[in-house]
């Protein structure tokens, strides 16, 4: 029966073989695009864990604010964050940085300047840009940068992520209308001869086997072709990269074996669907 | 065999069929004639499932067919052997395709069906013509492969609308021949014609359908 199926699925097939083979090179485009998609996407996962770690935001006191008032001051603002973390940056190692950023105020800070230093807090919070509303303080002169470069690089690499998770979609469900569309046009191609075929006692299974198939055959190549072609492309990609002293781009044997099982799996459940579709619009009664 | 009770067929406001109630029993050959538009097709479309009834029941063998689903029409169909008026040959398959084809359905292997399909299309006098493909015949040699693809399983119930209309006398006489062979064999044969000299040549039960009635049940002639 098996034999069968794929026998008639092939005759389809062999039937309009431009039409067959344009359907395997348009799903075999739309699915290594997709590889090739995820492929980035996989590069670009370090940099987004990268940009997880937390930061400690600067924020720079108004200098002179007595003992006191500075120790009522933090202790309200620890109050209103609670699961912000607050260190005083001990005035030495405020002046050991300052004196490595501008040596010549090495000698000032060494002799007396410590003590003209404003104090300076540091800051470490879930969300970083949430400690600019410290600046509304009249205690606090400034917030220092909210963003290291590894949480600004994961920003857009996760803009960039979900981007392309969106058209590796698109492409998939360009590859199930492509299918989808091959069938409907076989099963209207074939309207009489299905008509015919109810008539004369056959099953739905028998009736639908070889539309599946005829789905299934272009798809899997599809998908063959669309794991090599992944394959090649992320390679010409990582010389690139490389060149550039960046990662090479990767393409996972999983990546390519779900190439493959979405090539068949894609137009085969397009094809069910619309098989399912076209059996509710035709009953006995429209023979 | 085949129940009818109070069977009502209606296409919009045209009524087709009215109260039609009809037994045939297993073994008969019955010829159901009346004008065109008596609704002989109609009749024969309803014992098949093609057309469900306005109202009423249609039982073939011991099977509801008004009420059947889907999923239950293929095992209805493989039931009868249907000879249409137009053929309903498969254009993309050959002669002999057409028929192993059906056979596949009734579980035959494929050597079988297609020793079975030969068989028949020689009984049939076409089996020089088994490589070639329905557009390519005539409407006579289209006509009895129809008839070999319902005979090839031997069926139980053989309905044949118009069986005769595209063969010359010779080869109607043939066919009716054959027909009163495998009734003689126990198959019940159901044939919808206008042709009034096949009543005539065969002492059968005729139904003569008549203003959407059946007018005349009994031998020919009357």
């Amino acid at each position: 029966m098996i034999r069968h199926l794929v026998a008639e699925g092939m005759g389809l097939l062999k039937e309009r073989p431009l039409v067959s083979a344009g359907l395997t090179v348009a799903l075999a485009v739309a699915l290594t695009l997709g590889g090739l998609t995820l492929s980035a996407a996989l590069w670009i996962r370090p940099i987004l864990a990268s940009g997880t770690g937390e930061v400690a935001v600067a924020v720079l006191l108004r200098p002179h604010l007595e003992g006191g008032v500075f120790d009522q001051w933090l202790a309200t603002a620890e109050k209103a964050h609670p699961d912000w973390r607050f260190r005083r940056v001990p005035p030495d190692e405020l002046a050991a940085s300052l004196g490595e950023r501008f040596p010549y105020l090495r000698k000032l800070l060494a002799e007396e300047g410590q003590a003209l230093l404003p104090p300076l807090l540091e800051v470490t919070a879930p969300d970083p840009a949430a400690v600019r509303t410290l600046e509304a303080s009249p205690a606090v002169l400034a917030v220092g940068p909210v963003a290291t470069i590894h949480r600004t690089l994961a920003s857009i690499a996760r803009r960039i992520e979900a981007g392309l998770t969106a058209i590796t979609v698109a492409l998939v469900a360009i590859a199930f209308l492509l299918a989808s569309i091959w069938v409907h046009l076989e099963l209207y191609r074939h309207a009489d001869e299905i008509a015919i075929m109810r008539l004369v006692g056959a099953t739905e299974p028998a009736i639908r086997g070889p539309y599946l198939v005829s789905a299934a055959i272009p798809g899997l190549a599809a998908g063959l072709l669309a794991a090599a072609a992944t394959r090649a492309g992320a390679g010409w990609l990582s010389r690139l990269t490389t060149t550039v002293g960046l990662p090479a781009i990767e393409a996972p044997g999983t990546l390519l074996a779900g190439l493959v099982a979405f090539g068949l799996l894609v137009p085969l459940g397009a094809a069910a669907f619309t098989l399912a579709r076209h059996a509710r619009l035709t009953d006995a009664a429209s023979l | 065999m085949i129940r009818l009770k109070n069977l009502h067929k209606s296409y919009n406001s045209r009524r087709v069929l009215r109260g039609i109630d009809l037994n045939v029993e297993p073994g008969e050959f019955v010829f159901l004639t009346g004008p065109s538009g008596a609704g002989k097709s109609t009749l024969l479309r309803l014992l098949y499932a093609a057309e469900r009834p306005t109202e009423g029941e249609v039982w073939v063998n011991g099977l509801r067919v008004d009420t059947l689903s889907h999923r239950e029409l293929p095992r209805l169909r493989r039931s009868l052997g249907v000879i249409f008026q137009d053929f309903k040959l498969l254009p993309r398959k050959t002669v002999l395709e057409n028929i192993t084809f059906v056979l596949r359905f009734h579980g035959l292997s494929p050597k079988e069906a297609h020793r079975r399909a030969y068989l028949t299309l020689k009984r049939m006098g076409l089996h020089h013509r088994q490589s070639a493909y329905p557009a390519t015949l005539s409407g006579g040699e289209q006509q009895r492969v129809a008839i070999a693809r319902a005979l090839a399983y031997q069926p139980r119930l053989i309905l044949a609308d118009e069986p005769t209309g595209n063969l010359d006398a010779e080869l109607a006489a043939e066919l009716m021949s054959l027909l009163c062979d495998i009734n003689y064999q126990g198959a019940t044969v159901v044939v919808a014609t206008h042709d009034q000299s096949l009543l005539a040549a065969i002492p059968a039960r005729v139904l003569v359908l008549e203003r959407g009635g059946i007018g005349y049940d009994g031998i020919w002639p009357p």
